[in-house]
């Protein structure tokens, strides 16, 4: 943990003469290197580049309190065309009761370059900057910067000022554009700590810290003190690219992340804002708004679950009665939180309630039936993933029910009605939760605990002009739960789905088997008819039609992100071709085996005198694959692409 | 051999003859929009809006029809919104309180900056069906229509009942144009006149491959006043008189500054011919000139000036036009600002009903022996007009003479794609092609926006989609416009992929690179008219290199459709080591109803086909 005031960091990085404000001042200094930029040199590709993106922060004395400043300077080379659109700036601001940040425009300008120089400079008319009100608290100050071509230089410099302490501007250093180089400064005083966290790299090319004696110090109340300074600066940072399958842009991109750690009074009390995770759990159970409500929860469930029907039954026919109460008599109004903003007997009325209303309230039924359980709180994937060395609990942001069934740990969620009773959505399937109890605080996995399938089975005919195909897909558990986010109640979507596999299917020979019962496999059959390939009067059978991956849907030669499926998946299919009268099998495909401990696939093919028998079938045994693992995930599709497409030769006798 | 084993297709019989008695299922709409009531009301040129509305939702994903949300802007006050939530058994459970509601910037992608808002609130049920019920007042004193009333909530959504009612002083003059909507029943009581019309929507309609625009076939009125004030006082009984007032929010625009005016005659300066004069400041206006859309004030009718676009060199289509036109009237050309109802489908424009239908400008140049049309927010060949404006009635603003006239269709020879395929085959039996295309029409526009507005990983993620065949791999591209002024790009590419030879035995089948077509419905699912807003067309001459230790052993035969709705021909050429493969697609542009749909359903489906079925035969040496 890095303490800013408590020790100093021993690692001090190359020190360059880089200071922040030498790039304020600077403002309109354009050298001749950045004049004659013609593409950048670590990525020729790029539509424009950072040339410097500069900030700082600092806290300045206002109502007998302080304010946060964040002043910025960006500096933009546009390459080409697409470039252009970086000539359209937003900055984000937050307006909500006592909070009013305020955004000033300094000063901003494009350079157009002609002749080796700079030829004109247009400044940023003032009138057009619009305030966008973005949702009910955020704003988004907007301007497009004017006459800007290929080959202009853009600047703008602007500062926020925020009343919100615990809102120290994070830093981002890297743009989808390559930057050259990317500078933060912040002023820290002894009233406010903070810690930081790098993320994306492990360490920064500049790094300096010292106290500002070169300004006459400050006073606050009796307190004289200088600013201490901390400068983080980073060189040549590549473009972020989103890429298939990755988690999310907020758990990659380089960047700098503050949190207040505690306040320091004037009259020399403490405040603590980070504490231990003991500590955050033991306030998560004092809180009215988690642990109280539970407490409540528990009794109010007792009063409508009624309490005789429990008798005798199991541990875990208990766990499913509750669950299945809660998710058939409750509505999740869409909002993830970890904190309830009414009461469980409102619940109870209401019947619509956010995650944390539903499944804390889950937690306390689970209770009252007797069993143990305690809630698990977790960030969800777009949330970002929790830094187990900062306990914040502003880093989670949803809830969900924590059980002990025969020993066994078992999570829960009420939110989603599809979902298992016994699983949580794909969204909390993110990294580790905390469990919240006192005596037992553990991190559990989010991970699914079982390898989910999906079983296809096909029966091939051929008559005459016609192939006629049976199909029935058995989908279990994460499989199932995609079946049913796409098509429960959408019959319509799933036949499309079909006819976009050029599949002709008999709208009435569709056939889907429990479509809304999440303790059961989704199931749909339907009747394929299409023509028989023929080729020089052979027939050719693709066993499996077009059930499997028709092409890898890895492209990329190279990858920088982890490859993110989500949850492990196990794919059997299975198919039986009857040999039509008259015909004899000419060629079948070979038989196949890999294994190693990321994958699996095994491809058979069995024969009798009227029938063939093709199965193939493989897993991806991890949710995640790593970066390096890359090459191997995408030599895995080939092989899916290429024994999934085999086909068989049937001639005529 | 083989006795055991076999167990799953006994599975299979068992579970089918579970499911069929599940084979009964009930389609059930969302939601249903039950009633619908506007009542419109114009009382001393103040126009008041009330709209009522009872939805009911019949499951989870028909709760989306419970997320309200209302636009409005400066010119109109809304307010009164109120909504209650009721269960399936009429009891009131919950009411809309002031709290839940939110306001914040109605904002789209395309625009930097609108001033429109939106409230939004939400209510919902746990159970199904629930009914929500909710309404909300409009009130203005500047407005062009008394209502838009559009009295559906989507295409997929059936409206029951719906009303609209008008009430206006009896001596106010008004226009209507309507669409699946009977006649009004009109009342007059002492000073008032009242209309009413009803509608509904029973029978649904959905988007099909290449159906026209859902828009026509939903019930929908418009009214508007004859005369009215917006900005200016104005008349809107004809084009001429609608066109006159447009004119006056034209007014006063063309302020180009000095520097400006000295700009463009240094650049025209020298050149006689006046169509060359205007490609000389168009090109100007390309290279220098970027869209991007603020709209504020007037309901974003009127432009801003050029003086505007001349000092930050950007501007949505009104002001980009507005400029050109004042850039042009500076050397003395006429140019006519024109507005036309843009959009890759021709949606019906109500040519007798003279009205703001569009939503889009451009610049109408007449010349002595035609016309040119120049869309001034385009980066493409001058003169071009393209899929989004052309064949359509634009009107054209001239003073006491604006009408409607029509712009140039796109004909075979502007969209053909022409492309030359080399495709090698390695020792491992993967091919290598190398595409060499000349790309026009809508496919033309693409691959210019592609080539200069958006990144490299976005253009090859696009042109993967869009160009490479599925199961080929996009090794290298490059897209190159060899003229300027003629709308044709140059896309070069290779490709490689492992499935199109497959080797069986001793004899190896090498598939014919297809052109791949959307699937189609069947003529027993399909609904609605087709319609081709401009041909296709496309020639593709590709040889295929055979490697040395095959021969070739059969080609297919040569294939020559011929239709009404156009022509398929496919020819093959068998050489020495190599085969070569002509294919010609012709789709006729036009609008094909339900009686013609067999048709052309037969003809789709046999290219269809005919393209996942080309092989060449190999055989091993």
């Amino acid at each position: 943990m890095k303490y800013f005031f408590l020790f100093l960091l021993l690692f001090s990085g190359s020190l360059i003469q880089t200071n922040a404000q030498n790039y304020f001042e600077n403002f309109g200094k354009i050298g001749l290197d950045q004049i004659e930029m013609k593409t950048c040199f670590f990525d020729p590709q790029a539509d424009a580049i950072i040339l410097s993106d500069v900030a700082k922060s600092s806290f300045i004395q206002a109502d007998g309190g302080f304010n946060l400043l964040f002043e910025r300077i960006t500096r933009i080379k546009i390459l080409n065309e697409a470039g252009k659109r970086y000539a359209e700036v937003s900055i984000p601001f937050y307006q909500e009761g006592s909070i009013q940040e305020k955004v000033t425009i300094n000063k901003a300008c494009t350079y157009t370059i002609a002749g080796g120089g700079i030829s004109k400079i247009s400044p940023l008319d003032p009138k057009s900057c619009y305030v966008e009100k973005t949702t009910e608290n955020w704003r988004t100050m907007k301007f497009a910067m004017p006459d800007v071509q290929p080959g202009s230089i853009i600047e703008y410099t602007y500062s926020i000022q925020s009343q919100y302490l615990f809102n120290l501007h994070d830093w981002e250093f890297q743009w989808d554009i390559p930057v050259l180089y990317s500078a933060y400064e912040v002023r820290m005083i002894p009233f406010y700590e903070y810690t930081w966290m790098l993320q994306g790299r492990k360490s920064i090319d500049d790094y300096k810290t010292y106290v500002d004696t070169e300004a006459l110090a400050q006073q606050f109340g009796s307190i004289k003190y200088n600013d201490v300074v901390y400068k983080f600066g980073l060189k040549n940072i590549p473009a972020f690219s989103d890429e298939q399958f990755i988690p999310s842009k907020a758990d990659n991109i380089i960047k700098i992340d503050f949190q207040l750690a505690s306040v320091n009074r004037p009259d020399g009390s403490k405040i603590k804002i980070m504490t231990t995770w003991p500590e955050l759990v033991s306030d998560y159970l004092k809180s009215t708004n988690f642990g109280k409500y539970v407490k409540k929860s528990e009794k109010s469930a007792a009063e409508i679950l009624d309490p005789d029907s429990l008798i005798g039954k199991t541990a875990l026919q208990k766990f499913d009665f509750v669950v299945s109460f809660a998710k058939d008599n409750f509505k999740w109004n869409n909002e993830n939180s970890q904190f309830t903003n009414k009461s469980p007997s409102e619940l109870q009325k209401d019947k619509i309630g956010n995650s944390a209303e539903i499944n804390l309230w889950l937690v306390g039924a689970l209770r009252a039936a007797g069993l143990s359980s305690d809630p698990l709180v977790l960030s969800t994937r777009k949330h970002g993933k929790i830094l187990m060395d900062y306990p914040f609990s502003s880093d989670f942001n949803t809830v969900v029910a924590y059980v002990i069934i025969d020993g066994k740990p078992v999570l829960a969620d009420a939110t989603d009605p599809f979902c298992p009773n016994n699983r949580i959505p794909i969204q909390y399937m993110n990294d580790k939760g905390l469990v919240v109890n006192k005596d037992n605080m553990a991190w559990v996995s989010l991970q699914s605990p079982t390898i989910s399938t999906l079983n296809t089975s096909i029966k091939i005919q051929v008559t005459g002009s016609s192939q006629q195909a049976q199909l029935i897909s058995t989908a279990s558990d994460y499989e199932a739960l995609w079946y049913r986010n796409n098509y429960a109640n959408n019959r319509k979507d799933l036949l499309n789905s079909l006819s976009k596999k050029t599949y002709q299917v008999e709208d009435s020979s569709l056939i889907i088997k429990n479509e809304f019962d999440r303790k059961k496999p989704f199931i749909f059959t339907c009747t394929i008819e299409n023509k028989p390939e023929v080729i020089n009067d052979k027939i050719y059978i693709k066993p499996f039609l077009n059930e499997s991956y028709t092409e890898n849907p890895l492209k990329q030669k190279v990858r920088t992100y982890p490859v993110d499926l989500t949850y492990p998946v196990k794919r059997t299919y299975f198919s039986e071709i009857v040999i039509p009268e008259g015909y004899t099998v000419q060629f079948l495909p070979e038989k196949s085996t890999f294994t190693d401990e990321l994958f699996n696939l095994e491809y058979n093919v069995v024969q009798n005198e009227s029938k063939i028998g093709v199965s193939l079938s493989y897993s991806f045994n991890r949710p995640v694959y790593q970066t390096e693992e890359y090459a191997r995930v995408k030599a895995m599709f080939d092989r899916i692409v290429k024994k999934g497409n085999e086909k068989i030769v049937l001639a005529p006798k | 051999m083989f006795h055991s084993g076999f167990s799953l297709p006994g599975l299979i019989l068992t579970i089918l003859l579970i499911l069929a008695y599940h084979s009964t299922y009930s389609q059930q709409h969302d939601a249903e929009l039950i009633s619908q009531q506007t009542i419109v009301e114009v009382n001393a040129n103040r126009l008041v809006q009330t709209y009522d509305f009872e939805v009911r939702i019949n499951n989870r994903s028909g709760d989306k029809y419970a997320e309200i949300s209302i636009p409005y802007n400066k010119l109109n006050k809304l307010n009164n919104i109120s909504a209650s939530v009721f269960d399936n058994s009429g009891r009131l459970v919950t009411e809309l309180k002031k709290s839940d509601i939110t306001d914040k910037s109605a904002g789209s992608s395309m625009s930097l900056f609108e001033d429109t808002y939106v409230k939004e609130f939400k209510l919902r049920n746990h159970t199904y069906p629930y009914t929500l019920r909710y309404s909300f007042k409009m009130e203005s004193n500047q407005f062009m229509f008394l209502c838009r009333w559009f009295p559906v909530l989507n295409y997929d959504i059936p409206t029951l009942k719906a009303t609209l009612k008008l009430n206006i002083p009896i001596s106010y003059h008004i226009r209507f144009r309507a669409c699946k909507v009977e006649s009004p029943k009109i009342d007059s009581l002492a000073d008032r006149k009242y209309y009413t019309w009803q509608a509904d929507y029973i029978n649904t309609v959905e988007p099909e491959n290449w159906s026209p625009s859902l828009q026509q076939f939903l019930p929908c009125i418009e009214v508007v006043p004859e005369k009215f004030v917006f900005e200016y006082e104005g008349q809107q009984s004809d084009w001429k008189s609608f066109g006159n007032w447009h004119l006056k929010l034209l007014q006063n625009l063309d302020d180009l500054p000095l520097s400006e005016k000295i700009k463009i005659h240094s650049l025209t300066e020298g050149i006689a011919d006046k169509k060359e004069k205007i490609r000389k400041l168009y090109h100007y206006l390309q290279d220098e000139t970027r869209y991007i859309n603020v709209s504020i004030k007037t309901g974003g009718m009127k432009p801003y000036p050029a003086s505007y676009v001349a000092e930050k060199k950007y501007g949505d289509c009104k002001a980009l036009t507005n400029y050109f036109r004042s850039c042009l009237g500076e050397i003395g050309i006429d140019s006519y600002y024109s507005a036309v109802n843009a959009g890759d489908d021709i949606e019906p424009v109500d040519t007798a009903f003279a009205a703001q239908q569009f939503n889009h400008v451009f610049l109408c140049v007449p010349l002595d022996s035609d016309t040119l049309w120049l869309d001034c927010t385009s980066k493409l060949a001058f003169g071009y007009l393209g899929t989004f404006t052309q064949n359509r009635p634009a009107l054209v603003l001239k003073k006491d003479a604006s009408k409607l006239v029509m712009t140039p269709r796109l004909t075979e020879n502007d969209v053909i794609e022409e492309r030359k395929i080399k495709a090698t085959i390695g020792i491992t039996g993967e091919m290598k092609a190398v595409y060499d295309c000349n790309v026009r029409g809508e496919k033309y526009e693409y691959l210019s926006q592609l080539r200069s507005e958006l990144s490299e990983s976005e253009r090859k993620y696009y042109l993967d989609k869009r160009f490479v065949n599925n199961g080929f791999l996009l090794e290298s591209y490059e897209i190159n416009i060899p003229q300027r002024d003629n709308p044709v790009v140059n896309l070069v590419f290779t490709a490689t992929s492992s499935q199109m030879m497959k080797t069986y035995g001793n004899e190896s089948l090498l598939k014919v690179i297809p052109v791949s077509f959307t699937f189609i419905e069947d003529p027993k699912k399909r609904k609605l008219p087709v319609q081709f807003n401009y041909p296709y067309a496309r020639v593709d001459s590709c040889e295929y290199e055979i490697p040395a230790n095959y021969k070739v052993s059969t080609i297919p035969d040569h294939i020559n459709i011929e239709s009404p709705f156009g022509s398929y021909t496919v020819s093959f050429q068998k050489n020495a080591q190599s085969v070569a493969v002509v294919k010609q697609i012709i789709i006729k542009a036009g609008t094909y109803q339900a009686d013609q749909y067999p048709g052309f359903y037969n003809f789709i489906n046999r290219i269809s086909e005919s393209e996942q079925s080309l092989y060449i035969t190999l055989t091993n040496n």
